[in-house]
């Protein structure tokens, strides 16, 4: 198992975000963790990659517990993320973003970069050079490189999140809304990369809205509402519960 | 592959360039109120270029960097007039000192944020500035205030003229504009940068948020003590108002009156904050006045800075079209 | 012995308690730290007693005028300066609150000049020792005041459409923009408030600490720091911060030499911010969405 997440549960002042849940994220496989609006989504993947602690429960990831960790630790264990309200880096071009999504790869301190010593000329390079691979990964013409990341349109800037996750080839990633705001086209190039992704050994965490993706991508699915598990099984499975029919009822009406 | 390295190279260039005018400016320059008018400048561009560092590029905006330079003046100051260390020594622990303590108070300091930052750092200012007034026995206080009777020395040279001091602090000044240069075009830099934007993403790239913070703390710290180890020597003779809570407002205000993204923003706020008062002279009791005017004016009107509203306008001028 | 320190030290606590307040409502309607705080009370002190020493004035008349002038003076400045600045950013407008500050105290040295006046208390005769506390008279008014201030202004928030939609404006722009509540006027009124505020704790400490154009900054600083202990955002809180600041720092005044006196406050705010930066009221979140 890579991820096994039990009996997570999170508090704030009184509402309870998230309530003992429990799922596993199988290696090398997409798990897509679905459900309405407000379901506890985001908390989710904000405790897995260590931005907030649990109240209550256990992450455990290739063996080892992630709850207590910080989310710079967190990182450095092989788990990149991306954000559903996109948090591109301000003032820095699109290389420069990807190459500080790199920064695990790197070792050099203040003092050696003060002094520009060779270590850190190598390492310049060395992320320059993971940072133009995961660019072109992810389908991010060259001409935009030195482009400063937030002026570019929104679907280029998620591939460029997506890059910035990738970079440190990480083992685990924790996608949120990829998908939202992007054109079908752009949906079907990030399903395709996904898929690509998944091929590598990549596993991957999705939370999605866009039901079509998920159902095509997902190995597993894990539906929740109000902060617990409705159900978890193939798409196949999820798809004919009643239980989650009533979930997403008025979800479906307005979205059809 | 060499793009990215151009910026650097550019940097570079212009570090050049600034080494080629300063040496120009003290070959041609006699004047001494001129030559002190600069040597000020230069003094406090220093402690500018840190908190540059540190406001600019990692957000923290820290009103307490007259403490610090406080600190290097006193930590130079002492140990080469009472325990006899060489002049070169005591600035190096100039240097040290306030990057150790800066080090220690940003621990626990830079775990709070934004708004709560600012108040801890002037209140931390505050009260070291309190201390320097108050042990009279250590610092002499305000009055009669610490007298300095070696001058600033490299071995066997002695560089207690002006124009001594002048070339010292140039190159200091060029030291520090290389280290931080060397800085932002890192790794660290780059993290530091992200700070500002979004520190859940920076974390999730796996940067230590507090380390870092903490560390250019420490650095801007250092730079400030270098800052206070250069004012001690010139000035020989000095007080405990010198280091007061109005020093970290001017130091703010160049760095925005400078820019807020740049370095070299902070030799140009230095320029601006040090030459206007001196050129406003003649207005003595409106000076103040017209100081806070042109800076709020500029605050409202120009918030990236002076620098990179000049910069901007001759770009625009240069290319034409909108340079962006 | 005891007590008298304790009066005294209410005595100053009801001033930083105005300034703390004022803070308050600046920050509570606009999320902004207004760093010319201290100037207003400077102000309120110069400008009182440059009309009575110099005009002649009795201080009953010089110290509502000069109010209401740093009160238009406070307004001004939020409608001319921080409004119309390009960058609407806390951290830019508070950068920008310094600048002015600094305007403030510049238009003061040049109009009054840098002596220290101490202009008369507003009332004369004596008060006879309490319980063997000696309070100056303008003390007493002291006192008095900022009782009746302080209640004035609970009611007007508690009960009155004005206190309402600033405090509506100050949780939620959209909705009360909504409701027809301009948050541009509330902020102006905010920053009005918190110019009679400093103004009337400066007219009413003048005569006991004397008015100088520099007086701004401590002001400001004890007065950052007792809504930082109250918790900021918190009125209650202010208040309260202001009256304990004021007594701790008499205590030590009282056993210390008194140069290390405003090291108290300063002291106390950094504790406080490092063990709990809520204050003792608590008081909202300080990430303003």
């Amino acid at each position: 198992m890579s991820l096994s997440v039990q009996g997570l549960t999170k508090r704030f002042d009184g509402l309870t975000a998230v309530d003992g849940l429990s799922f596993e994220a199988p290696k090398g496989k997409v798990t897509a963790l679905i459900g309405p609006n407000g379901a506890g989504k985001t908390t989710i993947l904000s405790m897995i990659s260590g931005l907030m602690a649990p109240s209550h429960g256990s992450i455990v990831y290739e063996g080892g517990a992630l709850t207590g960790l910080s989310g710079h630790q967190i990182a450095q264990r092989g788990i990149a993320r991306t954000y559903q309200n996109l948090q591109m880096f301000e003032d820095m071009s699109v290389l420069e973003a990807v190459m500080t999504g790199a920064h695990v790869l790197g070792r050099s301190g203040p003092i050696s970069a003060m002094l520009r010593l060779p270590v850190v000329r190598r390492e310049e390079h060395v992320l320059e050079a993971a940072a133009r691979t995961a660019l072109q990964r992810v389908h991010v013409p060259q001409s935009l490189y030195l482009r400063e990341a937030v002026s570019l349109p929104y679907g280029l800037q998620r591939r460029v999140e997506i890059a910035r996750a990738l970079v440190a080839a990480p083992r685990l990633l924790l996608l949120d809304e990829p998908a939202a705001g992007l054109n079908p086209t752009e949906t079907e190039e990030l399903t395709h990369l996904i898929a690509g992704l998944r091929s590598e050994g990549l596993t991957v965490l999705l939370v999605e809205h866009d039901m079509e993706m998920v159902m095509n991508l997902s190995d597993s699915v894990v539906v929740m509402n109000f902060g617990k598990l409705i159900c978890a099984g193939t798409p196949s499975e999820v798809q004919s519960n009643p239980l989650v029919i009533e979930a997403y009822l008025g979800e479906e009406e307005a979205d059809a | 592959m060499s793009e990215l390295s151009k910026a650097y190279r550019h940097n570079l260039r212009g570090l050049a360039a600034a080494s080629i005018i300063l040496a120009l400016i003290g070959a041609s320059t006699s004047n001494s109120f001129y030559l002190t008018t600069i040597i000020f400048a230069l003094i406090e561009a220093i402690s500018a270029i840190g908190l540059t560092l540190l406001f600019g590029f990692a957000g923290l905006a820290s009103l307490g960097q007259a403490a610090f330079v406080g600190l290097g003046a006193y930590t130079a100051a002492l140990l080469v007039e009472r325990c006899a260390f060489p002049p070169i020594a005591g600035m190096a622990l100039a240097i040290l000192v306030p990057t150790a303590v800066g080090w220690i108070i940003g621990r626990p300091l830079l775990r709070l944020s934004g708004l709560y930052l600012t108040m801890a750092s002037l209140a931390l200012g505050v009260v070291l500035s309190l201390v320097f007034s108050q042990a009279i026995s250590l610092t002499g206080g305000l009055d009669p205030g610490f007298m300095l009777n070696h001058a600033f020395s490299l071995g066997h040279w002695t560089l207690d003229s002006t124009k001594d001091m002048y070339w010292v602090c140039s190159v200091c000044v060029v030291l520090t504009l290389y280290l931080a240069i060397n800085l932002i075009h890192s790794r660290f830099g780059r993290g530091l940068r992200a700070l500002q934007s979004s520190e859940a993403a920076a974390e999730g790239s796996g940067i230590a948020t507090v380390r870092f913070k903490t560390a250019i703390f420490a650095i801007a710290a250092g730079m400030a003590g270098l800052s206070g180890a250069l004012y001690a020597f010139f000035m020989r003779s000095f007080n405990a108002t010198a280091f007061d809570f109005s020093l970290s407002i001017e130091l703010l205000i160049i760095v925005m009156v400078g820019s807020l993204r740049s370095v070299w923003g902070a030799l140009f706020g230095a320029a601006v904050v040090t030459i206007l008062p001196a050129a406003l002279e003649n207005f003595s009791d409106y000076k103040l006045f017209i100081y806070g005017v042109v800076m709020v004016l500029i605050m409202m009107f120009l918030p990236d800075g002076l620098f990179h509203g000049a910069v901007q306008g001759v770009s625009r001028l240069l290319a034409g079209k909108d340079a962006k | 012995m005891a007590a008298q320190i304790f009066v005294s030290g209410l005595l100053i606590g009801c001033v930083y308690a105005l300034v703390a307040w004022g803070f308050t409502i600046v920050y509570n309607a606009t999320g902004l730290i207004n760093f010319a705080a201290g100037e207003f009370v400077m102000m309120g002190s110069v400008i009182s007693a440059a009309l009575s020493i110099k005009l002649g004035w009795p201080a009953l008349i010089a110290a509502p005028v000069s109010i209401c002038a740093v009160t238009a003076i406070a307004a001004l400045m939020d409608w001319g300066c921080l409004q119309r600045a390009k960058r609407q950013t806390p951290l830019a407008l508070g950068m920008l609150t310094i600048g002015i500050g600094i305007v403030l105290r510049g238009a003061m040295l040049f109009s009054f000049g840098k002596d220290f006046q101490f202009p008369p208390a507003f009332s004369d005769g004596e008060i006879p020792a309490i319980l063997g506390v000696n309070i100056p008279t303008q003390g007493a008014w002291v006192f008095g005041t900022v009782f009746i201030a302080a209640i004035l202004l609970w009611q007007l928030f508690a009960r009155s459409w004005l206190g309402w939609s600033m405090r509506a404006a100050g949780e939620s722009r959209r909705a009360a923009v909504l409701m027809g509540i301009s948050p541009r006027n509330v902020s102006t009124t905010a920053f009005a408030m918190a110019g009679a505020m400093g103004a009337l704790a400066g007219a009413l400490i003048a005569p006991l600490a004397s008015a100088n154009y520099t007086s701004g900054l401590f002001f400001g600083l004890k007065g950052f720091s007792a809504a930082i202990l109250g918790g900021i955002g918190s009125p209650l809180g202010a208040v309260a911060g202001g009256l304990i600041l004021g007594v701790l720092e008499n205590i030590a005044a009282g056993y210390m030499s008194s140069g290390w006196k405003d090291a108290i406050a300063l002291g106390i705010l950094i504790l406080v911010l490092l063990i709990k930066p809520t204050g003792i009221f608590g008081g909202r979140s300080v990430k303003r969405v």
